[in-house]
């Protein structure tokens, strides 16, 4: 054991120990051979935050690089072409009739009436059209 | 969210929260800001889902220690196309190590506070990540959770095991130092 610093000592220079003021060989020594005082200083080294700060004007440039949303107009103008699509496909279903039928059994599941694939495809068709962002949680 | 002024506000609050988490998790201080810059933009695009500061914070801590391992993993894949020692096929003084590090630097290595980080780059990304969550950020077990999207005993798990590791660590880098001198 070859420790010269007491661990009441030790701790009352921690802070400037651990700002890097004390560069102390005795403090390592001490630190390598005493766990409860390695586990003192491992809190507190844990706790302090890292100091970092963010650049000058950070906040502007993230905002300046963010991608322009779309315009109420152009948001106006999406919102009536995707009903319109819709109105036109539901039309074509009901134009083509039993052709539209005869395809549709081959791609819907049994049971599902024309018009419900219709009202399905126009919903799925304004959803995809209208959303701006689809992620929920990105990674 | 409409409202750039709002989010810019928001950039400004909570960034210094984002470069300290990056810089934990990353253990290194530079080059951070264009990852920081990811981080508020996944959370503009998202910003739409979430109403309320706590759920806010949570998912800003989410998205963070997301980025931080996405760069990770780029740094690790680099990692591993750099040539090695024994490749004959590159040229030798490609090799070397560049020139002696600055005196400021060495300084500064021989600091605990550096010596504790250098270790946690020694733990597991999720040891090192609730780590960082818990002790310095300060989060509870739960919104870590949260955070990490696992399970409360895996978070209790990770701490122990990253605590004692990290603290092992610690302890031969500085036996080592003492055989040294």
């Amino acid at each position: 054991m070859t420790t010269s610093i007491d661990c009441e000592t030790l701790r009352r220079y921690r802070d400037e120990y651990l700002r890097g003021d004390v560069a102390n060989e005795l403090v390592d020594a001490h630190l390598a051979e005493c766990p409860s005082c390695l586990e003192a200083f491992l809190d507190v080294t844990l706790a302090r935050p890292t100091a970092i700060a963010p650049p000058l004007g950070f906040a502007t440039r993230v905002v300046a690089n963010l991608p322009p949303e779309p315009s109420s107009g152009a948001r106006r103008v999406i919102l009536v072409i995707s009903a319109l699509l819709g109105v036109a496909m539901a039309a074509l279903a009901m134009t083509l009739g039993d052709t539209a039928v005869n395809l549709r059994q081959l791609t819907m599941p049994e049971g599902l009436s024309v018009e419900a694939a219709v009202v399905v495809e126009c919903v799925l068709l304004f959803w995809i059209l209208s959303c701006r962002r689809g992620v929920l949680i990105e990674r | 969210m409409a409202n750039a002024a709002r989010f810019q506000e928001i950039v400004a609050n909570q960034s210094p929260v984002v470069f300290r988490v990056l810089a934990r998790l990353l253990g290194r201080r530079d080059n951070l800001e264009d990852l920081a810059q990811e981080v508020f933009l996944r959370l503009y695009r998202a910003m739409d889902h979430f109403r309320g500061e706590s759920s806010l914070s949570t998912f800003l801590y989410r998205i963070t220690v997301n980025v931080a391992h996405d760069e990770q993993t780029r740094i690790n894949q680099r990692r591993q196309r750099l040539t090695s020692l024994d490749d004959p096929k590159s040229v030798w003084h490609e090799r070397l190590s560049g020139p002696t590090e600055d005196p400021l630097d060495a300084m500064i290595q021989t600091q605990f506070r550096t010596i504790v980080e250098e270790c946690l780059g020694l733990l597991s990304e999720r040891e090192r990540a609730c780590l960082v969550m818990f002790y310095q950020e300060g989060r509870s077990y739960e919104a870590i959770r949260q955070i990490l999207d696992i399970p409360v005993g895996t978070v209790k798990a990770h701490l122990h095991r990253g605590r004692q590791r990290l603290r092992a660590h610690v302890h031969d880098r500085l036996a080592s130092r003492e055989r040294e001198r």
